[in-house]
């Protein structure tokens, strides 16, 4: 029931992981720092058997209104190609961003789509009402 | 029902688990050393029962354990899709997957959380155990695949 192409090998697949976590990460950071918001970034260990073990990089936010962390979940998930959650701390509310036939997705964390694509707007309008919920 | 409940129903039987292990494991010994202090229950209970008991105590509770993990994943399945209320139960490794494809969960963990349903239908219904799990195991995984659940539903 995983959407991820499990005939690349593993190798590959993990690069390719890296490479998305990366550039999400990057992203994140870059809007953040855009919006003068400070951004401190470190990494976590992750073990998947169908890939190993990995480094993963975490992303802390200190908006106007509370914490948000940015942090990879995993490549290997039912129902899509990849997760990073994006939740407000210490609330935990969140939102999945998700990997579906090659492009980034919001989900909330009922499971509905977010109305809007991945994109700096919606990453600050975000981290406002995560950061901002009860 | 909120995900802070959830956790607490498998807390709680955690918590008569101990008790549980705590009380039959000292009347055991108590029942060892001074084997008439069972003569004055009335239901005859035998330093075998007690015996016995303690063996199986811990499997005992891994069923509670999922019993709960159970009427939590049926009550959100029952949130999410309120118009098939009244249908057909949906088996619980179909329902596992199925609340795993509309969260995003890891493989692993779905895997993980079958790996405990596998182990209690083997044990329920006397089939081959291709892994013995504790309780701590089976509370630490069903717990983990509770934490993709939302706050709230």
């Amino acid at each position: 029931m995983t959407t991820s192409v499990p005939s690349q090998p593993k190798d590959e697949r993990r690069a390719q992981w890296i490479a998305w976590m990366a550039e999400i990460s990057n992203d994140v950071t870059r809007w953040s720092q855009d919006a003068n918001w400070l951004v401190s970034r470190k990494q976590k260990t992750l073990h998947e058997k169908s890939i190993g073990t990995y480094e993963a990089p975490v992303v802390e936010i200190k908006t106007p209104s509370g914490h948000l962390i940015v942090e990879p979940v995993a490549l290997e998930v039912f129902g899509a190609e990849a997760r990073i959650d994006l939740y407000a701390w210490p609330s935990l509310n969140r939102v999945k961003l998700i990997r579906v036939n090659g492009s980034w997705k919001l989900r909330t964390d009922s499971g509905i789509d977010w109305p809007k694509p991945w994109s700096k707007d919606s990453f600050l309008e975000l981290a406002q009402e995560l950061t901002s919920a009860l | 029902m909120t995900r802070r409940e959830a956790f607490e129903y498998l807390k709680s039987v955690q918590n008569e688990f101990t008790a549980a292990r705590f009380s039959v494991a000292a009347t055991h010994r108590v029942a060892q050393i001074d084997p008439t202090s069972l003569s004055a229950d009335a239901n005859s209970v035998k330093p075998s029962h007690l015996r016995d008991c303690l063996a199986n105590l811990e499997m005992t509770y891994v069923l509670r354990l999922f019993a709960e993990f159970e009427y939590v994943l049926r009550d959100f399945w029952q949130a999410m899709r309120p118009r098939q209320r009244g249908r057909r139960r949906t088996h619980m490794e179909l329902l596992i997957d199925r609340i795993a494809t509309l969260l995003s969960i890891p493989t692993e963990t779905v895997s993980a959380a079958q790996r405990v349903r596998d182990y209690r239908n083997a044990h329920v219904h006397r089939g081959d155990i291709v892994q013995e799990l504790t309780f701590r195991d089976c509370k630490s995984i069903l717990a983990h695949f509770l934490s993709f659940l939302p706050l709230r539903w």
